[in-house]
């Protein structure tokens, strides 16, 4: 009777949303490795993949995640916009105050994100590590050589930037967000903000830094 | 001092909520800043009626801010432009002269036109009925000092439970979600001593009820706090949130 | 006829629970055979529908709000008395009765009111119980505070909106029974008529607001909590809808209204700025125990309120009454402010008004603590006003406010016609001529929580269920043709000015004719001049629409059509209240200090009127007052 109200739904899109944070952070971690060169960054990945059939696991739980996730925002999303009560709701649409940007543009983040992500794992996680991609100066570099290789073309860079920002207003809204829907502490609203928006902030650098990186490095 | 001004009305004329309304527009002149924006709407009303056209509907009661009856969005903004104000106690010395006001009915699917202004909030009944309550009845009370709540909970308690029930919230909410109302009564109620012994259940049915009229769900955008015209916060939204989570969990 | 008030006899303190012991019971089993009526979802009606739901009596609620919760009992802000003694001040039960029969210049019933104040407490107790968050100290036990008129602390509150939190606890309390399915609500619904078949009251009949649908109910009894006549006035601090048409259709039907010139004229009220004013807006006189009430020495004096040096100020009821100071009860502040305004001492753009400061208690006390008393007061005068009151001193004026008339009711609330029970501020009976602050929600819980499920007991117990075959009967049809003949009547006369023009006619002649001062010739004007704006009315009202639509036009046309006729009631009782008492004051017996001269000898009773026809003088049945327990005296706040 429960398990369908509003207020799970958005707890499971919490909860499953904490999850994904804890995901990017070791994905940040992992791929800052890049700075100490192709070799700590290869073995890195070597690593990871030498566990495996074991490897299955977390990525399947993973990918079980974020289908929850996607699949229950949609949920909201649908419910949400019905309550609405029509498409055009107010001849002049104003905001009262307190809504920001990265709210409004929740589901849309969101979308962009799914789109990029499912990009970004054929771009890297399936690419072949040895194939002509990987190559620098005529030799295959692997994982290090695909995302130098990658890196190196602005517009790629850009377009990831972009979707960086992106992943970081999504952030930004999402981890205060979650602290509220799940009931954390009231009291700490204010602190939480500042948590979010800083944690966002972090998020888009770190990211951002490596193609930023590869890209001067790349610079004849 | 008070002073005269000229205004255009762009005002949302609905029969019922199965006939499609339409704005009209209407001149409304010689308005003395000293009136309340209701009061603005009578003066529009008696023009109105004196000209064989229909007066607008609109909803009002106590016109001083606590029945909960009367609101509009005016200008995209649910109450009108100033924060903390029902639209009764929304005085025009805060518009200028020759402005152009649009004033719309809340619009949510939980809130259905009754005609013009006046929308139906019986979702919001419905709710409370689902559990806004601690079920005493009379009689069965005990010395009122027989359980002493600290001062720090009835005065949260207080806080939420200053709702007017107005629908300010739902009309602001992107989402038209219920939630500061639902979680200003839970709020008020679950954080009394008296209140505990139903505070699983309660939550539990509001909610359920919550959504069952069609409301919405929190995005939080927290809009609801900023139209809310007792500037209930939403850390009662939060509040529910946890005893939602806790009831939920056997 | 003669009127029984039923009082029972015995020892004052002795009278409640000897009568609750003698009164008959229903059996519990049989008690959902019984279909109980309640109009008006205030702090009377609601509490009275939940607690009859809760003892298995089915039962209808009505309203003509869009929701229970929002009858105008919400928007008391003061508090409630109870003679709960917490401070240790002195208070005892005996005392709350003492002051209440005195604050009421002795035109109550003592036994009625001991039962009030002895039920206080118990109100205090139920409120906690359905989570009414009260004020409380820092210890977690409830806070209490002084209010005008008395010298003890007896009043709780919740912050400046305690009017609100006990009708949502009420409301609360319904909304229990209404998901048992033992009340089942009619908003948006108006009662446009009592229907009495072979002297009882059996129902009424409504009209649907949104579908303008005229239906009928029966019941076994009918309860009336329909509040008062405030709106008389036209401006007044009630809610725009208040009303007296369910009273007066009842009053029509045969039941006695009584002392109707009982009026109260609430002296702490935002001024009057503008024709196209709609309302007053009270701010609660808990601000007179910090607020000094004053005006300038010197007759019309423009200067600005912080410009008037100390010794230029006459704070007239600090002169005039040491000993209670500001704290006087509400008709000697409201007479003493519109002295000050007749005699041109009055401030402001109309000179109608004087000043309530606070500058001395924010000096004392900071204005933290000011502000924790009083936030959401002063927010809402800044707002009305658009003047900081932490800075200027505010204005006030008074405005009419309460109404201590209304449907007679004996000792059991039940009016002379058997099956119609009237509770709250819309019967006439524990406030004598004044009632004290903080007193009205107690009246309307007392009544609707502890005395009328007793009552109504005792009543149905003597009844056969009525049945459902009863609403067949030709009554119900002919009411039901009178009230749409009635609705037509409205929208064909088509004429050229609005009802609230001619609302506001009337309220303006009866404000001066009949407010806070009245005398013979005054009354006298306002008797001949009511019929001919009532004939006016007929001839030229323009309601626009239809009946089978939201018309609230329509509405008001037939509130305004009742009070163009119960205004006569007014003044009729007015004129022949030879006295001056409370919130009557006849300008002809005053003392030679100006205060109100009662005339024991003569006027030492309930003015019971009936209705005869229209046009026609009421008959005036007497119900004498005895007072056995208290000592008749001149009221005296010096």
């Amino acid at each position: 009777m429960f398990s369908n109200s509003s207020i799970f739904k958005k707890q499971v899109v919490a909860f499953t949303g904490l999850l994904l944070i804890f995901f990017i952070f070791t994905h940040l971690g992992g791929n800052l490795f890049i700075y100490a060169g192709p070799g700590v960054f290869n073995s890195y990945a070597h690593k990871l993949h030498s566990v495996g059939p074991l490897l299955l696991l977390p990525r399947t739980l993973l990918f079980i995640i974020f289908v929850i996730h996607i699949t229950f925002t949609c949920l909201v999303v649908i419910e949400n916009i019905k309550a609405r009560g029509g498409h055009k709701r107010y001849s002049m649409q104003k905001s009262v105050g307190n809504r920001s940007m990265a709210e409004s543009i929740m589901p849309y983040s969101g979308l962009y994100i799914f789109v990029f992500v499912i990009f970004h794992i054929i771009d890297f996680a399936f690419a072949n590590q040895h194939g002509v991609r990987s190559f620098l100066h005529g030799r295959s570099y692997g994982l290090y050589g695909i995302v130098f290789n990658s890196f190196k073309d602005p517009v790629y860079d850009l377009l990831y930037i972009f979707f960086i920002c992106f992943l970081g207003l999504h952030l930004c809204h999402g981890v205060q967000s979650l602290v509220q829907t799940s009931g954390f502490r009231p009291k700490w609203a204010s602190v939480i903000k500042m948590i979010s928006d800083y944690f966002a902030l972090l998020m888009i650098l770190g990211f951002s830094s490596i193609p930023i990186y590869v890209y001067i490095l790349s610079r004849p | 001092m008070s002073k005269k001004i000229n205004l255009t009305l762009k005002v949302w004329r609905q029969k019922n909520c199965k006939t499609p309304g339409a704005f009209e527009t209407y001149q409304a002149r010689e308005i003395d800043t000293a009136m309340s924006f209701l009061e603005m709407l009578d003066f529009v009303n008696e023009m109105l009626t004196h000209e064989g056209r229909d007066p607008i509907t609109f909803d009002h009661d106590c016109r001083e801010g606590i029945c909960g009856s009367c609101g509009a969005v005016v200008n995209g903004q649910p109450h009108g432009p100033l924060r903390g104000t029902t639209l009764c106690q929304l005085h025009m010395r805060h518009f200028k002269d020759g402005q152009t006001l649009v004033v719309e009915p809340w619009r949510a699917k939980a809130f259905p036109i009754n005609k013009d202004l006046s929308v139906e909030r019986s979702s919001f009944d419905r709710v409370m009925v689902a559990g806004g309550f601690i079920s005493v009845k009379t009689g069965q009370a005990p010395e009122a000092h027989a359980i002493p709540v600290p001062k720090e909970a009835a005065d949260n308690a207080m806080d939420a439970a200053q709702c007017i029930g107005c629908g300010a919230c739902v009309a602001a909410c992107p989402n038209g979600s219920a939630m500061l109302f639902v979680g200003s009564k839970v709020s008020h109620l679950n954080l009394l001593a008296q209140g505990a012994p139903e505070k699983k259940t309660r939550v539990l049915h509001m909610v359920h009820q919550m959504d069952h009229e069609g409301f919405g769900n929190c995005s939080n955008s927290y809009e609801c706090e900023a139209a809310c015209p007792k500037q209930i916060s939403v850390s009662h939204i939060a509040f529910m949130n946890k005893e939602y989570r806790q009831a939920s969990i056997p | 006829m003669t009127l029984d008030s039923k009082i029972p006899s015995g020892l004052l303190q002795d009278k409640w629970t000897s009568h609750k012991f003698n009164n008959k019971l229903v059996n519990p089993s049989n008690r959902r055979k019984y279909k109980i009526i309640v109009v008006g979802t205030g702090l009377a009606g609601a509490s009275s529908a939940a607690s009859l739901a809760e003892m298995g009596y089915q039962v209808e609620s009505f309203c003509f709000q869009d929701s229970a919760r929002r009858a105008h009992s919400i928007a008391a802000q003061g508090g409630i008395n109870a003679a709960k003694n917490y401070p240790n001040d002195g208070d005892s039960v005996r005392r709350l009765f003492y002051d209440t029969i005195k604050g009421g210049d002795f035109r109550s019933r003592e036994a009625n009111v001991y039962r009030l104040a002895e039920v206080s407490n118990n109100i205090i107790d139920q409120c906690v119980a359905q989570g009414v968050p009260f004020a409380r100290e820092y210890s977690g036990y409830l806070d209490n505070r002084s209010f005008g008129g008395a010298q003890v602390s007896r009043t709780f509150y919740a912050r400046g909106q305690t009017g609100q939190q006990l009708l949502l606890g009420a409301y609360q309390a319904l909304m229990k029974e209404v998901a048992k399915n033992n009340v089942f609500l009619h908003p948006r619904t108006e009662m446009l008529d009592l229907v009495v078949i072979d002297g009882i009251a059996r129902g009424i009949v409504v009209r649907n607001l949104l579908s303008g649908k005229i239906e009928s109910y029966s019941a076994d009894a009918v309860v009336l909590a329909t509040g008062g006549y405030g709106n008389v006035f036209y401006l007044s601090t009630n809610a725009k809808g208040c009303n007296v048409t369910a009273t007066w259709r009842a009053h029509k039907k045969g039941a006695f209204f009584a002392n109707p010139c009982y009026t109260q004229i609430h002296p702490t009220c935002i001024p009057l700025h503008g024709n196209y004013q709609s309302k007053l807006t009270l701010m609660s006189e808990s601000l007179r125990n910090d607020g000094r009430v004053w005006v300038p020495k010197k007759i019309k004096d423009t200067r600005l309120p912080n410009e008037i040096p100390l010794q230029e100020r006459d704070y007239f009821l600090e002169r005039k009454y040491p000993a209670f100071g500001n704290l006087v009860p509400r008709d000697i502040a409201s007479r003493n402010a519109k002295e000050q305004c007749d005699t041109h001492h009055g401030v402001g753009d109309t000179g109608m008004a004087v000043y309530l400061d606070l500058k001395e208690s924010i000096a004392q006390l900071g204005k933290q603590v000011i502000k924790d008393r009083y936030g959401n007061l002063l927010d809402m005068y800044a707002k009305i006003t658009g003047e900081d009151p932490y800075q200027t001193p505010m204005m006030i004026y008074p405005a009419a406010h309460y109404t201590m008339g209304g449907l007679w009711v004996d000792y059991n609330l039940m009016s002379n016609l058997p099956g119609l029970f009237v509770i709250g501020e819309a019967n006439f009976s524990d406030h004598g001529a004044n009632r004290l602050g903080a007193s009205a929600l107690m009246q309307g819980l007392a009544d609707g929580y502890f005395v009328l499920p007793y009552t109504m007991a005792n009543y149905l117990a003597g009844v056969k269920p009525a049945g459902e075959e009863i609403i067949h009967r030709s009554e119900f049809k002919d009411a039901e043709i009178q009230v749409s003949d009635k609705i037509k009547r409205l929208l064909s006369v088509k004429g050229k000015t609005t009802v609230d023009e001619f609302h506001r006619e009337l309220g303006h002649l009866l404000w001066n004719k009949c407010g806070m001062a009245r005398n013979e010739k005054g009354l006298k004007e306002a008797l001949n001049k009511i019929p001919e704006i009532r004939e006016r009315f007929w001839k030229d009202v323009c309601v626009l629409g239809s009946n089978d639509d939201f018309n609230q036009a329509l509405e008001r046309a037939g509130r305004v059509a009742d009070f163009l006729e119960f205004s006569e009631l007014l003044c009729f009782d007015a004129l022949h209240r030879q006295e001056s008492c409370g919130g009557h004051f006849r300008e002809e017996f005053q003392t030679p200090e100006g205060e109100a001269l009662r005339r024991d000898d003569l006027f030492s009773y309930v003015a019971a009127w009936q209705f005869n026809s229209l046009g026609q003088s009421p008959t005036l049945h007497k119900e004498e007052l005895k007072f056995e327990e208290t000592h008749l005296a001149q009221r005296n706040y010096k």
